[in-house]
């Protein structure tokens, strides 16, 4: 594997060649055309399906073919021109869509970059929309979606660094940030724990996520990925890093804050007092989707007492004749319904339509006329649902709907007591975890003040925020979530 | 552990959550068996007196700004002597960390889960509170501050309890008992209270500068006061007084009382809630504990885990024993000197050893 690695081309042009085509494992997609440049012979290679044919008939083939003076890359009409004599380098450079020109006479291989692109136009991110705002996203190749950062943040601070992990994959990955907005210390956490990573393949966004998380075991998602631009550069603004993977449309942003998850574009999007309400219902609805079906379990198993006896009455006949206890009903039914989503998620839209009305009418009547459950846990367990479909980050949501689960088991033993206990679990469990050394909870974790306040429970209006100053000299002044930024 | 530093605002908090928790729940009506209609001025009065210990705390730990009551007490009583009275502060605060839990889980059968087996609750309770205890200050402090919101949800229930019929004419005339009664009734109202003495160890952990201090720990214990005053009041103007002393848990009982359309026990929704405060203490002593005997890290947390399994024992023990009432006095004044004097007995040697090294010096 050393000899590989330090392999140098030699030899004859035909040696060469052999040389190339071998390393490549003789892969029938890789082109060898043979040509002389004027009196001297050399070659082309490209894999074929990497490179754009008309780029390399147009900048390389007619411009070498037709030549009268000068040497062979001054010939040449491209504009990223490498040169190499490393076996591996060349072959490398072949995989990334460039186009290799050998001599006899010149050791160094001549690496022309004309890549061949197929990519998708940029559409909205189905599971990310919005009302009002861009209607753009990511794609899976990485220059359009840096590119569409950068069309936004029109700054020379705006920093690329690009990565390449995988040893067998090469997936190219970009770490982007405002350099002197990031805290420099998080910046350099995040390249060392990137440094660190040793992986075969890299294939998504979400690979890396799992290599960075500090807490593996939380139930908690410590990096949040997006498809949306606007989000990815209100982060980039806040002093945040995005990681980009070449081939993946979704972006990681980190480190992130339990908060970041119930922020939504459409909150800055519509005017302030819209905004706060929509922040505010999305807040409700994480207790809800965490505590309502373990609050029901409680009041029907322990603390019916709560109830005055006019609705304990209702709710209790309707369990009468419920063959299972609460617990197991409740299970039972957030079972059927992720059931229900996992099928209808992938399936082609009339498919899934169809798979809405068996499971919402048919399954959801039915259940109750043959009184295998009663009304009221339908009614709880479709409010939940609701309640954890409201987060604009859906993996989010799903972590939620699993909590959901020992905090019924902890109702189902303990009543009240169980809820407060296992409430106090999970609120202390978020305010032990960091990401990258932030503290999760930000900001009711360390007090930074009235301002970081300003855009967590409500979304206050944006000419409130103030300018919060940085420490260092030349550094930028954060104005806005959104906003303006200015050197002082 | 000598990088997690609190602010201020997080020590305010800190000391509330501690002090806010099991005893006042009974208190009401504790002190009305002693100080009859005037309870609430025991109460006023409790508060000087801790006002009082925390102005000797504050004399005592300005002169030591960035060390903790454990380190403290062995720099100047010498090694032997400190170690024996950390290890006496130690067995202390687990005492009375399996003292609060004790009544915490009785509180809990009697009200919520009569059939649950003790030790379940124990278990689950002494759990949480070491999964917190075992971190970093800063990470308690910032539960604390978070769970403190809850102390808002909790006056909104309270004050719903103007619905019921009030007689402010219970509490005159104003004065009534006489001067003994209210003190005595005072004097309990001093353990329930208890709690402040975080400050001891957690002084040393506040970040900045050591101006102001004293005024978050007098704000802390006005803070306590008044919220002790004020459910002390709701239940002097809520009960009779011949209901008061019947009644175990009166600022649970006096919610009972209440019954909307929607929701008829409003006691236990408080009691709910009630049992994150209860929890909150018991950490605080864990944590306590902790720190008495350490200043690790990593021996830190096996202290800590071990004071968990001490108390859970403990705590357990107590369960079983007919005679409380003879062991928690017995612990109430035991403790009582250990935390008023001991400081000031340090107090006061601190300024000797200090003047016996400028006496050296010079």
């Amino acid at each position: 594997m050393n000899n590989v690695q330090k392999a140098r081309l030699s030899g004859t042009l035909g040696q060469k060649i052999v040389q190339i085509a071998a390393y490549l494992s003789h892969s029938e997609d890789l082109k060898i055309q043979k040509l002389s440049f004027r009196d001297q012979s050399c070659a082309i290679l490209y894999v074929d399906v990497l490179v754009k044919p008309e780029s390399v008939q147009s900048n390389i083939m007619q411009p070498l073919k037709e030549s009268v003076s000068g040497n062979v890359e001054q010939n040449l009409v491209a504009f990223a021109v490498n040169k190499s004599p490393e076996l591996v380098r060349v072959g490398q450079l072949l995989l990334e869509g460039c186009c290799a020109i050998i001599t006899a006479e010149d050791e160094a291989a001549i690496m022309v970059r004309v890549p061949q692109a197929h990519n998708r136009s940029i559409e909205e991110p189905r599971a990310e929309q919005v009302v009002k705002g861009p209607h753009d996203g990511f794609i899976e190749d990485l220059s359009t979606n840096i590119y569409l950062l950068r069309n936004r943040i029109k700054h020379p601070n705006f920093k690329v660094n690009y990565m390449t992990f995988g040893t067998v994959t090469n997936t190219r990955t970009a770490m982007i940030y405002m350099d002197r907005l990031a805290n420099p210390a998080i910046v350099a956490e995040c390249e060392k724990r990137l440094g660190e990573l040793e992986l075969d393949y890299l294939y998504s966004a979400g690979n890396l996520d799992e290599m960075l998380e500090e807490h593996p075991m939380s139930p908690f998602p410590q990096t949040l990925q997006t498809e949306r631009p606007d989000r990815v550069v209100s982060y980039l603004m806040e002093g945040k890093i995005a990681l980009i993977v070449d081939g993946s449309p979704s972006v990681l942003i980190l480190p992130i804050t339990f908060f970041s998850f119930y922020q939504s574009p459409d909150d800055y999007n519509s005017r302030w007092l819209t905004g706060s309400f929509f922040r505010f219902i999305r807040l409700i609805s994480f207790i809800l989707a965490i505590c309502l079906p373990a609050i029901y379990i409680a009041i029907v198993t322990y603390h019916s007492e709560v109830l005055p006896i006019g609705i304990l009455y209702s709710v209790k006949v309707s369990l009468t004749y419920v063959p299972l206890t609460p617990i197991l009903e409740a299970i039972l039914m957030q079972i059927i319904l992720e059931l229900l989503k996992e099928a209808a998620i992938r399936l082609p839209n009339p498919i899934s339509q169809t798979i809405g009305i068996v499971g919402g009418l048919v399954i959801g009547t039915a259940v109750v006329e043959a009184q295998l459950v009663s009304h009221t846990m339908i009614v709880v367990i479709g409010l939940t649902a609701i309640a954890s479909f409201v987060t604009p980050i859906n993996e989010f949501g799903t972590s939620l709907r699993i909590l959901g689960f020992p905090m019924m088991a902890a109702a189902a033993m303990f009543g009240f007591f169980g809820i407060a206990i296992m409430l106090m679990l999970i609120f202390i469990h978020l305010c032990k975890i960091q990401t990258l050394g932030v503290p999760y909870f930000t900001p009711f974790g360390p007090y930074q003040g009235k301002n970081s306040f300003k855009d967590v429970l409500l979304r206050v209006p944006l000419w409130t925020f103030n300018k919060t100053e940085r420490t260092r000299e030349g550094s930028l002044v954060k104005q806005a979530v959104f906003g303006r930024w200015k050197r002082r | 552990m000598n990088a997690p530093k609190v602010s201020k605002p997080q020590l305010f908090f800190l000391i509330i959550k501690t002090q806010i928790g099991i005893g006042l729940l009974s208190l009401p009506s504790d002190i009305h068996h002693l100080a009859k209609r005037d309870s609430w001025i025991s109460v006023l009065a409790a508060g000087m007196v801790i006002q009082i210990v925390l102005f000797a705390y504050w004399l005592l730990l300005r002169q030591f700004p960035n060390q903790s009551m454990g380190q403290i007490t062995e720099r100047i009583l010498g090694p032997y002597a400190g170690k024996a009275v950390n290890v006496a502060y130690y067995v202390f605060f687990i005492l009375i960390a399996s003292y609060a839990s004790t009544l915490y889980v009785q509180l809990i059968q009697l009200w919520m889960l009569p059939l649950t087996p003790g030790w379940v609750l124990f278990l689950l309770i002494v759990g949480t509170s070491v999964y917190l205890a075992v971190d970093r200050l800063d990470v308690i402090a910032r539960f604390f501050v978070l769970a403190s919101i809850l102390f808002a949800v909790l006056l909104l229930i309270s004050v719903m309890n103007f619905m019921n019929p009030v007689h402010l004419s219970n509490l005159l005339p104003v004065g009534r008992s006489g001067t003994m009664p209210v003190l005595q009734g005072s004097e309990r109202t001093f353990f329930a209270m208890l709690g402040f003495e975080v400050t001891l160890y957690f002084y040393a952990q506040v970040e900045g500068n050591r101006a102001g201090m004293l005024r978050v720990m007098s704000l802390a214990n006005a803070f306590v006061t008044l919220f002790y005053t004020y459910f002390v009041f709701l239940c002097l103007i809520g009960f009779s007084p011949v209901a008061l002393e019947q009644i175990n848990e009166p600022v649970l009982f006096i919610l009972k009382g209440l019954a909307y359309r929607l929701i008829d026990r409003i006691d236990l929704i408080f009691l709910t809630i009630w049992i994150i405060p209860m929890t909150a203490t018991i950490v605080s002593y864990l944590s306590l504990a902790g720190r008495s005997l350490t200043a690790r890290r990593p021996a830190y947390r096996k202290l800590v885990a071990l004071s968990g399994v001490l108390v859970f024992a403990t705590g357990w023990c107590l369960s079983t024993i007919e005679q409380m009432k003879s062991f928690s006095q017995w612990l109430e004044y035991g403790y009582f000197l250990m935390i008023t004097a001991v400081p000031a007995i340090l107090w006061l040697a601190s300024l000797l050893v200090r003047n016996k090294e400028k006496a050296g010096a010079a």
